[in-house]
């Protein structure tokens, strides 16, 4: 099996990028880290296809997460999206309806069990 | 049937009877003589007019068949000069209400007059009629004014209290009454320094020596001790009751009480500042979950991997640093819900518009606004309700947040002037305000937000605490480039 696709954590909160960095480290993944939503966009361009999964906060200071993920969506569809906010719940119409267009491939509400974490990857890439 | 006296005059006293019906027919009063049978032996010339009635009709009739029932009834007439006659003795100084046929009611004050012969004997009786109606009809007006005053200030809201040139308590209104638990009978002569709060009777004292000079004095705030001992605060302005000539007669006194009033404002910024929390917790909720969202994915590290020496350091400080933030978070939103103690504390205004930022900084953030401070750190201390302060400021940024919903500068500032006051700025760069709303900003429920969204009380909120603060509050907008609010507020020398 080659190796495991590389993950982008896109949070304008650094201690929750260092979270999610470690744990995702712990399950083997390699990461790379966004602080806002045009860092995130510039490691995209660079190393799409490298990258197989992104963890998206969607209250970024200067692009809409659900914006960011939509354009992501278009351009790099291998993508898959787990989308993570303190903002909104799971039966959030705008994650329900998100979810139902594909817009992302996951949702995850902050604070979060690492278990979520992993189940959500289980889900969005069984076959890794 | 006896004959009439009349018969039996000499000629002497008929030429004095001419000469008297010559002046009565003269005077201005009305008139009538009785003889001892109570019939009508002279009437003059005003009564005939005033009744309406010819001499033919008058002359020789008795009372009874002179006046109306209604009025013989209720003034007992006859009866009254029958008595006269009995007794000698006149009567005099009564009213009577006399309606002619087809005329207004007139009111007359009359006389009876005995008229003694040689022989101490009442011969005649004569009745004296003047008409007083306009004496009357000007005596019930003024008495209406009075009642008419008396109702205004027994129903007033304050306390109207009136005084002697020397501060003696004339009299005491209901309000005053219902404030101070003392009823008018109580304070009857008493000095109003009496129930005045102790340390402040030298400056009530000084304010009436003052005001028997001719000074008015108005909204002083004076404590005033109630029966129960307990010290409330009343805006009092005083005022001069002046004589024809000039002189001072008394004072007048108008009193509100003010703990009353702060106890409706408190209610109102207190609702207010609910109303602004459920603005702001949807904001909150994101605030707070992500410091928790940190902490407990570094707890569930440190529990899956705890031999791991470097990553178990990090945990314990993420830990450590999330909790200090939400509870930090937290701790302003108490504060902030907490009614206000309506205590004044020195504040430093840099620190209270800080605390005020931290409750929805990020949002700001997120809406792509920046934050510019312009604070100057050498900003003197000044004594405010710190919540209530930070309330007012809270609504500044709210606003300033609407009104950039694609992001924009928020420039917050303070000055001084050294001495008298100090300067706090909100400069947006907002869609602004139309000229022609510019005056109605400040009205309650005036609001340009969708319905359900903005309720339009925060800037009369916020006009409201910076008025409880003695300060002011002053907007500049353009259309298209922004809004600028200034708030001033009063450095106090203690
Ligand atoms: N900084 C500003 N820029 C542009 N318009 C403003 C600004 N501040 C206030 N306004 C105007 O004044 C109106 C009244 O403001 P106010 O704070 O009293 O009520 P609101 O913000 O509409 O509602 P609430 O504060 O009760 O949620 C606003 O609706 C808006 O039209
Ligand atoms: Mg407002």
């Amino acid at each position: 099996m080659s190796e495991k696709p590389r993950v982008l954590i896109v949070d304008d909160e650094v201690d929750m990028c260092w979270a999610l960095e470690n744990i995702l480290m712990l399950e083997g993944y390699k990461t790379h880290t966004a602080t806002s939503g045009k860092e995130g966009l510039e490691l995209i361009r660079q190393l799409h296809p490298n990258i197989g999964m992104l963890f998206l906060d969607v209250k970024l200071p200067d692009i809409d997460g659900l914006k960011f993920a939509s354009f992501a969506k278009q351009h790099y569809p291998q993508i898959k999206i787990i989308i993570i906010s303190g903002y909104y719940y799971r039966d959030s119409e705008a994650v329900q309806q998100g979810l139902a267009n594909s817009l992302f491939d996951g949702f995850i509400g902050k604070p979060f069990n690492i278990s979520e974490i992993r189940s959500a990857i289980e889900t969005i890439a069984p076959s890794q | 049937m006896k004959s009439t006296d009349f018969d039996n005059m000499s000629l002497s006293e008929r030429k004095y009877e001419r000469l008297c019906t010559m002046i009565f027919s003269c005077i201005p009063s009305s008139l009538l003589m009785f003889d001892r049978n109570l019939r009508v032996v002279i009437a003059n010339k005003n009564f005939l007019e005033k009744s309406r009635r010819t001499e033919y009709e008058t002359i020789g009739k008795h009372v009874d068949d002179i006046f109306p029932s209604v009025i013989l009834q209720y003034t007992r007439l006859s009866e009254r000069i029958r008595t006269v006659f009995e007794t000698g003795v006149g009567d005099r100084g009564r009213e009577m209400y006399y309606r002619s046929p087809g005329l207004p009611t007139r009111v007359y004050y009359y006389n009876l007059t005995p008229l003694v012969d040689n022989q101490g004997v009442v011969e005649s009786v004569m009745l004296i009629m003047d008409d007083i109606t306009q004496q009357v009809s000007l005596r019930e007006k003024v008495r209406q004014t009075e009642r008419h005053l008396a109702g205004v200030v027994e129903s007033a809201n304050d306390i109207v209290t009136s005084l002697d040139p020397k501060g003696m308590i004339l009299t005491w209104n209901n309000a005053a009454e219902r404030i101070s638990g003392y009823i008018e009978r109580e304070l009857l002569s008493k000095p109003l320094t009496s129930i005045c709060a102790d340390t402040q009777k030298a400056t009530l004292v000084s304010i009436i020596e003052g005001l028997s000079r001719g000074k008015t004095v108005k909204h002083i705030e004076l404590g005033l001790k109630t029966k129960t001992g307990k010290i409330i605060p009343i805006s009092w302005s005083f005022a001069l009751m002046r004589d024809d000539a000039q002189a001072v007669v008394g004072i007048v006194g108008v009193g509100q009480d003010l703990a009353e009033r702060r106890e409706l404002e408190a209610q109102l910024f207190h609702s207010a500042k609910l109303a602004s929390l459920g603005v702001m917790a949807g904001g909150i909720a994101h605030e707070i979950r992500n410091p928790l969202g940190i902490s407990s994915a570094a707890a569930q590290l440190l529990l899956e991997y705890p031999e791991n020496e470097t990553l178990r350091k990090e945990c314990a400080q993420k830990i450590y640093s999330g909790i200090k933030r939400a509870s930090q978070i937290i701790e302003e939103l108490l504060k902030f819900s907490r009614p206000s103690e309506g205590r004044f504390e020195l504040t430093n205004i840099n620190d209270a518009i800080m605390e005020t930022l931290t409750l929805i900084e990020k949002q700001l953030v997120l809406m792509r606004i920046e934050i510019k401070k312009n604070l100057d750190q050498h900003i003197p201390l000044i004594k405010v309700e710190r919540n209530l302060m930070k309330q007012a400021f809270l609504n500044m940024l709210l606003n300033a947040a609407n009104a950039m919903p694609d992001g924009g500068t928020l420039t917050l500032t303070t000055a001084t002037d050294g001495k008298n006051s100090v300067m706090i700025g909100f400069r947006d760069t907002g869609c602004g305000i139309p000229s022609e709303n510019v005056d109605k900003i400040f009205d309650p429920f005036f609001t340009t937000m969708p319905v359900g969204k903005g309720t339009g009380l925060g800037l009369s909120i916020t006009y409201s605490i910076i008025k409880h603060h003695e300060g002011a509050i002053h907007v500049e907008s353009t259309v298209g480039k922004g809004t600028a609010f200034t708030i001033k507020l009063p450095i106090k020398k203690e």
